[in-house]
This record gives structure tokens, C-alpha cells and sequence, in this order.
């Protein structure tokens, strides 16, 4: 257990504004992808509105933090999911997300059903839930 | 086995600051090691020097600077989710020009790497908080 090689995985399952718990899980997030170990994120319940497009979090007031998702591709976290009964159950679909684009241009972001993601998450090694 | 904790919010308003505690001092006295407890969010609050409950309460921020006196525990505040809220260390508070400080001296003042390295390290990571 005491390796130097870890599986994380963050579980970002709140709204995106009304409270700051998404917004320094992000800072977690970035600090820890420099870590160089294996990372993967899931949105879920009210999660999965941090990654909705056309965000107007000025009228709030607020910082547009979601913006900085875009940065986990440069730390190579490219194992970015979406439950899929989270944006059923909110009437979204993968047109209302953004796409956080690899190096290839390709979306990182999956859109996967809760059994597979607690399968996934049964063989991480740090689960943290922001 | 070796604990890495987390402190995800304030103290009085909510009972995960308590419940850490009285984890990390359990685990200590049962043979076990206390790696680091990192506090995030609100938890900064844990770490304030002004504390003054009414003398029939317990005092939190007391419980854990005796935690660091009696077993070194190392007790690490977030250096930035404690700027945004006004916690400061002597250092911070001299560095933007502050006239007070208000992090008790047992705890150090760090970056959330701090956090992430423990949980690299540790066997176990453990989050207090909702």
C-alpha cells in the first residue's frame, strides 16, 4: 500500500456554485496531478453540472473556475467520466458538457453508467469526494 | 498502519473536526500512526489562535495543538483556502502587509501538495467532513 505509485480518483459530486467544495477540489485536483501518479476524475449527482457549457457565473459574481478543467489535460489526466444516470436524471446529454480535448484532439470526457464506475472505483487506491 | 486525515470543515458547526480527533487520538493509542492532518475548507478555521468558547465546551483548536505537544503530531493548514479566509501565520500575515496573525504556531501553514504527498505516502487516507 505504501508504494510510490497511487490510483487516485476525485468524486466531484456537488453543484459547480452555491458552495466553494468544487472550486478547491479543482485546486487539489491541479496540485495533485504534478504528482505524477495515476489520476482519474468522476462527476456524478450535481457534479455533472460543473462541467455544463455556457457557464455565466459573473452575473454571480463568481470566478468561471470550470474554465481550468481544460489544465487536466495537461497533466495527463485523461480518465475524465460523467455517470450517465446523473445527466439522465437532469435531462442533460453529452451536447451540454464541454470537451476537455487530449493531445489528439480527442474528448477525455466518457460518459459511463454507475455500475461501471463503481467497478472502476473498487481498484483505486485513494477515493477522494469533493 | 500510517493515516493520512483530512479536515474538510469548521469547527462547532460541524462535527467532522470532532470525529477526526477523536479518530486520530484512538489510532495514536492503538499503536498507530498519525502521518499528517491537512486541514481544507473551512477546516482552516481549526487552526485559529483567538479560539475563546464558553468554559463548559470543549475547546477544539485546543484538543489539537495537545494532539502536536503530546505526539508531534503534524498538524498542516492550507495556505491558500487560509488566505482566502483570513488565516494567516506570522510569515503570511508580514508577507501582504497584514497587522495580525491568527494561526497558532503548532500548526504549520503549507500548500495542498502537503496533503496529496500524504496521501502518496500513507496507507490510509481518511477525509472528515460531508
Amino acid at each position: 500500500m505504501s508504494s510510490n505509485s497511487k490510483q487516485f480518483m476525485y468524486v466531484c459530486r456537488r453543484p459547480p456554485y452555491g458552495t466553494i467544495y468544487a472550486q478547491e477540489a479543482l485546486d487539489l485536483m491541479l496540485t495533485g496531478a504534478a504528482f505524477d501518479q495515476q489520476v482519474s476524475v468522476a462527476f456524478i449527482d450535481d457534479g455533472v453540472y460543473q462541467l455544463t457549457r455556457d457557464q455565466k457565473p459573473s452575473i454571480l459574481k463568481m470566478k468561471h473556475f470550470t474554465r481550468a478543467f481544460a489544465a487536466l489535460r495537461d497533466f495527463d489526466v485523461e480518465q475524465v467520466f460523467v455517470e450517465n444516470e446523473s445527466l439522465q436524471q437532469r435531462a442533460l446529454n453529452v451536447d451540454d458538457l464541454i470537451s476537455i480535448p487530449n493531445e489528439d484532439g480527442d474528448n477525455t470526457v466518457q460518459i459511463v453508467d454507475s455500475e461501471w464506475l463503481s467497478k472502476w472505483m473498487e481498484q483505486r487506491d485513494v477515493i477522494l469526494q469533493f | 498502519m500510517k493515516f493520512n486525515i483530512l479536515v474538510s470543515e469548521g469547527p462547532y458547526t460541524h462535527q467532522a473536526s470532532d470525529t477526526a480527533f477523536e479518530f486520530a487520538k484512538a489510532a495514536i493509542e492503538a499503536g498507530h500512526e498519525i502521518l499528517r492532518i491537512f486541514f481544507y475548507h473551512d477546516g482552516v478555521y481549526n487552526s485559529t489562535s483567538l479560539m475563546t468558547p464558553p468554559v463548559d465546551d470543549r475547546n477544539v483548536v485546543k484538543r489539537w495543538t495537545d494532539l502536536a505537544d503530546e505526539h508531534g503530531t503534524d498538524l498542516v493548514v492550507c495556505v491558500a483556502a487560509g488566505q482566502r479566509r483570513g488565516m494567516l501565520n506570522a510569515a503570511e500575515s508580514k508577507r501582504h502587509g497584514k497587522s495580525a496573525e491568527n494561526v497558532d504556531d503548532r500548526f504549520r501553514v503549507a500548500g495542498v501538495g502537503q496533503f496529496v504527498e500524504g496521501a502518496i505516502i500513507a496507507d490510509r487516507t481518511i477525509v472528515f467532513g460531508d
